[in-house]
C-alpha cells in the first residue's frame, strides 16, 4: 500500500466525519422540535483493494443517513388521535352547555320551577292579594327569562359548532392539500436518490394533524406516497386529492367530498364530535327542555283558562302563557299589565284560590311519560352531566394513551442532547485521527523526500 | 428505555398540568365551599341535591304559607271570642231580666242587647288582610247587614259559606276560614241569621214589656255551644299548624343536613390537599430547574 493511500483514506474520514457532524448538528437543531425525528449517520467501509495477494481496506463512507421512526407507533397516535380528540371537542361544548344550565344553584331552572310552582301554592292562602300575585308574575318571568336563556345560549352554541365545523374542514383541506405537495417532493426526491427525512417529517406532522380532525386510515404506496382516506373516502392518493365541504340538510351536518355526493362515514375526530353535539346531543337537550315549557304552558293555561279573574267583571277562558310556535313560554300581556287578570278563583269569587292549588299540583303530578317536570328537567341534568363526564373521563384516559404513546415515540425518535454531544465527541476525535494520519503521511513522505 | 430530552420535558410538562389541575379543583371547592359545582363533577349527586333543594323549597313554601294561616286564624278566633264573650254576657243579663226586681228597667236591658247586636255584627264582618273572616270566598262587600224592616241581619253578599284551602304539607290541605255557614248557619245571600232574629226580637218585646221566652233563650245558648264548638276547632287547627310547623322543621334541617351532607366542602381536608400541592409544585419546579438545561453540554 502506498503512502499516498493513507492520504486518500484520511481525506475520505475526514469528509464522512465532517458529514457527521453535520447530522449531529441537525439533531441539536431540532432537539426541541416536536415534530423532528432524529437521524443518525449509518457508516460503512469503503469496497476493500486486493493488491499483492493480500485485501487492503480504503477506508469508511457514510452510507446513509438514517430517520429513526416507527411506524407502529405512529399508526397508534393516529388512531387514539381520533378518540382523543372526539372526547376533547365534545367535552369543550358540553362543559359550555352545562355551564348554561346554571345547575346545581338558586339561579337554575330547576329552582325557577319550584318557585313558580310555589307562588302558586302561596297565592292559594291570599288568592285576592295583590302581592301574591305580583309574585307569581316574577317568579313566572324569572322562569320565562331563565328558559329564554337557556335557548339563546344553546342556539348560539349551535351556530358556533356550524362554524367551527365548517372551520375545521377548512383546515382539514389545507392539510390534505399539503400532504399531496409533500408526496410529490418527496417522490422527487427519491427519483434523485436522497433520503427526504425532513418532508418524512413534515409529512407525518400533517397526518397526525389530520388524525386528530377525522377518522382516517394511512397506508404507503411502492414509491412511499402516503394514501389517506377520510371516513371511508380515499383523500389522497398517487393520482389525485380530495377536497371537503360541508353539505348541511336540515339539522345535520354532512361531511362531503366536493363535486360529488359520498358522504364522509364520521366516526372520529373533532370533526365527528361537532357532528355528534349538533346532530345528535343538542337536540336531544333542547326537545327535552322544549317539552318541559311546552308542558308548563299546557297544563298551566289547562286550568287557568276554566277560572275566573277578580277585573270587574270577572273574566274567564284567560290562558297564563301565550301560545308560540317553538316551545317557549311567553306570559300573557294582559296578565303582565295586570295582576288581576290572573284566574285562580273556580267560581268568580275573588276569594276562591283553588284553581291556584289546582296549578301548584302540577309541580308533583305525573305530566310527562310517568314523570313529573321536575323528575323530567333532573333526567335532562342527570343526561348533560353525564354526557360530560364520559367526555372527561375518556379525554383523559385517551390523553394518558397518547402520552405514552408520545413517549414511546419520543424514546425512539426524540434528540437526547448527551446522547448527540458524545457522538460530536466521537465524531471529532475521529476527524482529529484523520487529520493526524495525514499529517503522519506527510512526515513520512518528508522523510523519503530527505533521502533524495 | 432510551430517554430523550423532549420526553423529559413533555413528562414535566405534564406532571405540572395535572398538579395544577387538582390545584384549581381544590381552590374552586374551597372557594365555594361546594364539591359539586356543576352536574359532570357527579351527576348522580347533582340531580339528588336539585330532589333536595326542590324538597327543601316546598317545604319553605308550606312554612310561609302556615304563618300565613295561622294569623288568619289568630284573628278568626280573636273574633269569635269576642262574639263569644258578648253573648255570654248577654246570657248573664238575660238571667237578671227575669229576676221580678228588674221588671221596671227593661228598656236599659233592651239597650245592652241592642249594643251587643252591634258588637256581634260588627266581629262578623271582621276582615283581616283583606279577607272578611267570615264572610266565605266573597270579598266584594261586608257580608252580613240588617234586613231592610231591621228585623233581622242577613247575609248581603252572593254567598258566605266559601272554604279557603291551603297546602300545609305534601299531603295536608286544611281549611283555613270559618265562614257563614259555620258560624252562623247560613250560606246565600238573603239568608236571615238566627241569633241576630232571636236578640232583636228580645230587644223589641223588652222595649214592649216582655221578657224573654225560654225558646228564645235556647236559642242563644245553642249558639253560644256552636260558637265555643268552633273556637275550640279553630284552636285545634292552630295547633295543627304548631304540629305541622314542627314536623316541617325538623324536615327542612334534615334535608339542609342531607344538602350539606352531599355538596359541603372539608375545608381542612381541602386546604391540607392544597398545601400537599403546593408542596409537589414547589418541588417540579425545583427538579426541572436543576434537570431540564442539564446535558453533557453543560460539562464540556
Amino acid at each position: 500500500m502506498g503512502i499516498s493511500r493513507i492520504f486518500d483514506m484520511s481525506t475520505r474520514s475526514l469528509a464522512t466525519y465532517q458529514k457527521a457532524l453535520e447530522v449531529t448538528s441537525h439533531n441539536i437543531a431540532n432537539s426541541s422540535n416536536e415534530n423532528y425525528t432524529r437521524q443518525v449517520s449509518v457508516f460503512t467501509s469503503t469496497q476493500p483493494e486486493m493488491n499483492g495477494g493480500f485485501i487492503w481496506g480504503t477506508g469508511v463512507k457514510l452510507e446513509q443517513v438514517q430517520r429513526v421512526r416507527d411506524d407502529l407507533v405512529d399508526r397508534q397516535i393516529y388512531n387514539y388521535n381520533q378518540n382523543y380528540s372526539n372526547s376533547q371537542t365534545q367535552l369543550e361544548y358540553l362543559s359550555q352547555i352545562e355551564q348554561v344550565f346554571s345547575e346545581p344553584s338558586d339561579l337554575g331552572l330547576g329552582s325557577l320551577i319550584n318557585e313558580f310552582f310555589s307562588s302558586w301554592n302561596e297565592l292559594a292562602v291570599s288568592p285576592s292579594s295583590n302581592a301574591m300575585r305580583n309574585n307569581v308574575i316574577n317568579s313566572a318571568q324569572n322562569l320565562v327569562s331563565k328558559s329564554d336563556e337557556i335557548t339563546d345560549q344553546l342556539n348560539l352554541i349551535k351556530t358556533d359548532i356550524r362554524n367551527q365545523f365548517d372551520s375545521k374542514i377548512g383546515e382539514l383541506n389545507q392539510l390534505l392539500s399539503e400532504v399531496k405537495g409533500l408526496n410529490d417532493s418527496i417522490y422527487t426526491a427519491r427519483l434523485y436518490g436522497a433520503e427526504p427525512n425532513d418532508l418524512l417529517d413534515s409529512r407525518d406532522a400533517c397526518i397526525e394533524q389530520i388524525s386528530e380532525l377525522v377518522n382516517c386510515t394511512v397506508s404507503y404506496d411502492n414509491k412511499g406516497g402516503a394514501i389517506i382516506s377520510v371516513g371511508g373516502i380515499v383523500a389522497i392518493n398517487d393520482a389525485f386529492s380530495v377536497e371537503f365541504t360541508n353539505v348541511s340538510t336540515g339539522d345535520e351536518l354532512t361531511l362531503v367530498a366536493k363535486d360529488s355526493t359520498n358522504e364522509a362515514a364520521l366516526t372520529g375526530g373533532s370533526l365527528f364530535a361537532l357532528k355528534d353535539i349538533y346532530d345528535n346531543k343538542l337536540p336531544d337537550y333542547q326537545q327535552s327542555l322544549s317539552d318541559i315549557t311546552s308542558t308548563i304552558a299546557a297544563q298551566v293555561n289547562a286550568i287557568h283558562s276554566t277560572g275566573y279573574t277578580i277585573t270587574s267583571p270577572a273574566q274567564t277562558g284567560i290562558k297564563f302563557f301565550e301560545e308560540t310556535t317553538d316551545g317557549s313560554l311567553k306570559i300573557n300581556s294582559a296578565i303582565l299589565n295586570d295582576p288581576n287578570m290572573i284566574a285562580v278563583s273556580e267560581d268568580g269569587l275573588e276569594g276562591n284560590g283553588n284553581l291556584a292549588n289546582k296549578i301548584a299540583a302540577l309541580a308533583d303530578s305525573q305530566l310527562l311519560n310517568g314523570s313529573t317536570i321536575s323528575e323530567k328537567y333532573n333526567s335532562l341534568i342527570n343526561t348533560i352531566g353525564s354526557d360530560t363526564q364520559l367526555n372527561e373521563r375518556q379525554t383523559d384516559a385517551a390523553e394518558l394513551i397518547i402520552e405514552q404513546l408520545k413517549n414511546l415515540r419520543s424514546s425512539q425518535s426524540g434528540v437526547s442532547l448527551d446522547e448527540e454531544m458524545a457522538n460530536i465527541l466521537k465524531y471529532q476525535r475521529s476527524y482529529d485521527a484523520a487529520a493526524k494520519l495525514i499529517k503522519i503521511a506527510d512526515e513520512m513522505l518528508d522523510s523519503l523526500m530527505q533521502i533524495i | 428505555m432510551r430517554i430523550s430530552d423532549i420526553t423529559i420535558a413533555n413528562n414535566y410538562l405534564t406532571s405540572v398540568n395535572d398538579i395544577k389541575t387538582e390545584m384549581d379543583k381544590l381552590s374552586g371547592q374551597i372557594s365555594t365551599s361546594k364539591v359539586i359545582n356543576k352536574p359532570s363533577d357527579n351527576p348522580t349527586t347533582a340531580v339528588k341535591l336539585l330532589s333536595i333543594n326542590k324538597k327543601i323549597n316546598n317545604v319553605d313554601t308550606y312554612l310561609s304559607n302556615i304563618s300565613d294561616s295561622r294569623t288568619f286564624m289568630e284573628e278568626t278566633i280573636r273574633s269569635m271570642e269576642n262574639i263569644q264573650t258578648e253573648i255570654s254576657s248577654l246570657q248573664i243579663k238575660l238571667v237578671e231580666v227575669m229576676d221580678d226586681s228588674k221588671t221596671g228597667s227593661l228598656d236599659t236591658y233592651a239597650d245592652i242587647i241592642d249594643a251587643s247586636i252591634e258588637t256581634i255584627l260588627s266581629s262578623a264582618n271582621q276582615k283581616y288582610d283583606g279577607k272578611y273572616l267570615f264572610g266565605g270566598n266573597d270579598f266584594s262587600d261586608k257580608p252580613f247587614g240588617f234586613t231592610s224592616d231591621n228585623s233581622s241581619v242577613e247575609v248581603k253578599t252572593s254567598a258566605v259559606d266559601g272554604e279557603q284551602l291551603v297546602n300545609i304539607s305534601s299531603s295536608a290541605v286544611q281549611k283555613l276560614n270559618f265562614n257563614g255557614e259555620d258560624l252562623f248557619g247560613v250560606s246565600s245571600q238573603g239568608d236571615q241569621i238566627d241569633i241576630f232574629t232571636t236578640l232583636i226580637s228580645i230587644r223589641d218585646n223588652l222595649r214592649a214589656g216582655i221578657k224573654p221566652a225560654d225558646a228564645e233563650y235556647k236559642v242563644i245558648e245553642d249558639f253560644n255551644t256552636n260558637i265555643l264548638d268552633n273556637i275550640s276547632n279553630a284552636g285545634n287547627i292552630v295547633v295543627k299548624f304548631d304540629n305541622t310547623e314542627e314536623m316541617l322543621t325538623n324536615q327542612q334541617t334534615l334535608l339542609q343536613g342531607l344538602v350539606e351532607k352531599e355538596n359541603s366542602v372539608d375545608i381542612a381536608k381541602a386546604v391540607m390537599d392544597l398545601q400537599y400541592y403546593d408542596f409537589l409544585l414547589q418541588t417540579s419546579y425545583q427538579t426541572a430547574s436543576m434537570i431540564l438545561p442539564k446535558s453533557l453540554l453543560n460539562y464540556l
